[in-house]
């Protein structure tokens, strides 16, 4: 702990004591706007974004062969899959990682589990079929819009948002549309449970039912990640074999 | 296809593929931690060190000895920047350290009360409440002790004070809405009105401007306050880490009278913020509490405040009790009630209170004397209240 003092009215200055879950923060946080407290180094966040564009490349162009797979698209499912269930578990572990004093180590782990879950299964899909891993990116890139519609006017309500928020909205929206049906089943089913165990049991409270609603949606989208890439590892990915017939004739 | 044919055709793209996966994973990584760069332990915040409190005598006029008042902040120099532009558009903080006679001569019980409330911004009519529930009756002149009466001290959030000496402000001023609720006693509640009509002494620190102006067009700031029927000492205020507003945590003592002497106990009022920006939000898995929380908790350390008998009481904004900044308080202050999950805030548990007691053990919380007070009051925050006893030894 820092402090100094200084004459007429007194002021100490505080270094905050350390955090171990921050170790990898090694530089200073780049402060964009007074309403918008650093969201952290923007050009490491641009460098990821340009990559993650980069690897999507291939599923947007035309395939000779829809349904069969290539290193580019391996490429491009797994990129989408990573992002995907990467954004899929920082939302799924948000409540839960708020109870912890290790919050962001525990929003890394949620991030990481998700998006290797993701990017398997994303490679899979893109290996297998093609036009399944472009209907992901098709979706995501709905629910980007519609999540940067969302970031927008809560850029608008919300003081403390900046151009930055509205953008993270969009890639929320992003991950959560890449798996919009399990996303959609999975907060459901979680804000249900929650909030019927909320009312039987006096012990759970709302902010858990928002936990459940939460998880409910990361794993849901998450689970609809791993159905599709064990649904497009089961299609035949190669020519299909037409048997030939001769019919003699006597 | 088998991988051979993938190699074949895609000239090694099979390798490229891993290659450019692993590269984003990796990419993925790296700027989960970037954008946690913020959260570093020496980002901090600004201080209003300049700002020279406003201090008045119990009768109101202006007291010729200004009052001390310790301003503790970290020492980022970014946020520094960013909390003095917010401090740029409030007007000084005002202290009230003597409470009116008849409270400084009142009687004394070996009991004490502690409440923490919301009082949103005067929509709270806190004189209703110091009479239902702490047996004082503001008259505007010298206020009547009721049956029951116990020296007090309430930890008050988002109180709000309008002055001519809340500055004028320009356009791209860092100035946050104004919060006005449409019904209540806004403009009879401004704090320092309300400790001048009650005879208390205050202790209040805007942290914010509230809106461009003010219900009557006067400038406005709110923030924390302490009101005591006791004297208030060593008046603190902590600048929290800057999330996304600033909020400024207001410490100080009062001394509980006892027959062998006095027992100092120390009492902060705190406003935790609900959230920072989205990205920080998801990329620290919300952690703006717990680190503004150990921002108050240095802060006191360094404010000489560890080690003597203490109260903490906010509005923490938790969504649930189990909530890692009431961890990290609770920790520091062992003898506190259980922090439980009744509602305070719609149906959330967001207020709270904690204590500790001195090194010999005075005082103690009394049981059962940890309650939620059923009553809003017009607030949109229920109070708590405790009791603390043997202030006096045995």
């Amino acid at each position: 702990m820092d402090s100094r003092k200084s004459p007429g009215p007194q002021l100490i200055a505080v270094t905050e004591g350390d955090d171990p879950s921050v170790q990898c923060a090694s530089e200073g946080g780049s402060w964009v706007g007074l309403h918008s407290p650093s969201g952290g180094s923007l050009g490491s966040s641009l460098r990821a974004a340009v990559l993650f564009a980069v690897a999507l490349i291939p599923l947007t162009s035309q395939p000779a062969r829809s349904q069969e797979g290539s290193a580019s698209a391996v490429v491009g499912g797994g990129a989408l899959g990573a992002y995907s269930g990467a954004g899929l578990g920082l939302i799924g572990g948000l409540v839960p990682c708020s109870t912890t004093t290790k919050g962001i180590l525990c929003s890394r782990v949620a991030a990481g589990v998700g998006g290797v879950i993701g990017a398997t299964s994303g490679a899979i899909i893109g290996n297998a079929d093609r036009d399944l891993a472009r209907r992901h990116l098709r979706n995501a890139g709905i629910g980007a819009f519609i999540g940067a519609g969302a970031g927008l006017v809560l850029q608008e309500l919300v003081r403390q948002y900046g151009w930055l928020d509205a953008g993270a909205g969009a890639l929320i929206g992003g991950a959560i549309g890449a798996a919009p049906l399990g996303a959609g089943i999975g907060a459901g089913v979680g804000a249900a449970v929650g909030v019927s165990l909320w009312a039987v049991f006096p012990r759970v409270e709302p902010g858990d039912a928002v936990a459940m609603t939460l998880l409910g949606l990361a794993v849901g989208g998450l689970t609809q990640w791993i159905l599709d890439a064990a649904d497009a590892g089961q299609s035949p990915t190669g020519p299909i074999p037409v048997p030939l017939f001769s019919i003699g004739l006597p | 296809m088998s991988r051979g044919e993938l190699l074949r055709r895609d000239g090694g793209g099979a390798r490229t593929a891993r290659t450019a996966l692993a590269l984003t994973l990796a990419a993925a990584f790296l700027t989960a931690c970037a954008t946690s760069a913020d959260m570093r332990p020496e980002i901090g915040t600004g201080w209003c060190s300049d700002s020279e409190p406003l201090t008045l005598a119990p009768d109101g006029r202006r007291a010729e000895e200004p009052a001390e008042i310790t301003w503790i902040a970290s020492d980022h120099e970014g946020a520094r920047e960013a909390s003095a532009a917010w401090c740029s558009v409030v007007g000084p903080p005002v202290v009230i350290p003597e409470p009116h006679p008849v409270l400084a001569g009142a009687p004394t019980a070996d009991e004490f009360v502690a409440g923490t409330w919301n009082i949103w911004i005067g929509a709270a009519d806190l004189e209703a409440f110091l009479l239902d529930r702490l047996a004082l009756r503001c008259t505007g002149a010298a206020p009547v002790l009721e049956g029951g009466f116990r020296h007090f001290a309430l930890m008050l959030q988002e109180a709000h004070h309008q002055s001519p000496l809340v500055p004028d402000v320009e356009r791209g001023a860092p100035v946050p809405w104004g919060i006005h609720p449409e019904e209540g006693l806004h403009e009879e509640a401004d704090i320092v009105d309300i400790a001048q009509r009650c005879g208390l002494a205050l202790a209040y620190v805007p942290s914010a401007r509230n809106g461009w102006e003010g219900a009557d067009g006067r400038g406005e700031d709110k923030g924390n306050a302490i009101l005591s029927s006791l004297p208030l000492q060593r008046v603190t205020a902590i600048d929290l880490p800057f999330e996304g507003g600033r909020k400024v945590a207001v410490a100080a003592s009062v001394s509980l009278p006892g027959t062998t002497g006095e027992t100092r106990l120390d009492l902060t009022t705190v406003h935790l913020d609900v959230a920072s920006t989205l990205v920080r939000t998801l990329m620290t898995g919300n952690q703006t509490r717990v680190r503004q929380a150990r921002g108050m908790l240095d802060g006191l350390e360094v404010g000489g405040f560890r080690g003597h008998a203490a109260v903490v009481g906010g509005d923490f904004n938790t969504w649930v009790s189990r909530d890692a900044s009431l961890k990290a308080v609770a920790d520091q202050y062992p003898e506190s009630p259980p922090v439980g999950p009744e509602a305070t805030r719609g149906p959330f548990p967001a207020d709270h209170i904690f204590f500790r007691s001195g090194p010999d053990g005075r005082p103690t919380l009394l049981d059962d004397s940890y309650v939620l007070v059923d009553d809003y009051y017009g607030s949109d925050h229920k109070a708590r209240l405790l009791v603390l006893q043997g202030s006096q030894p045995e």
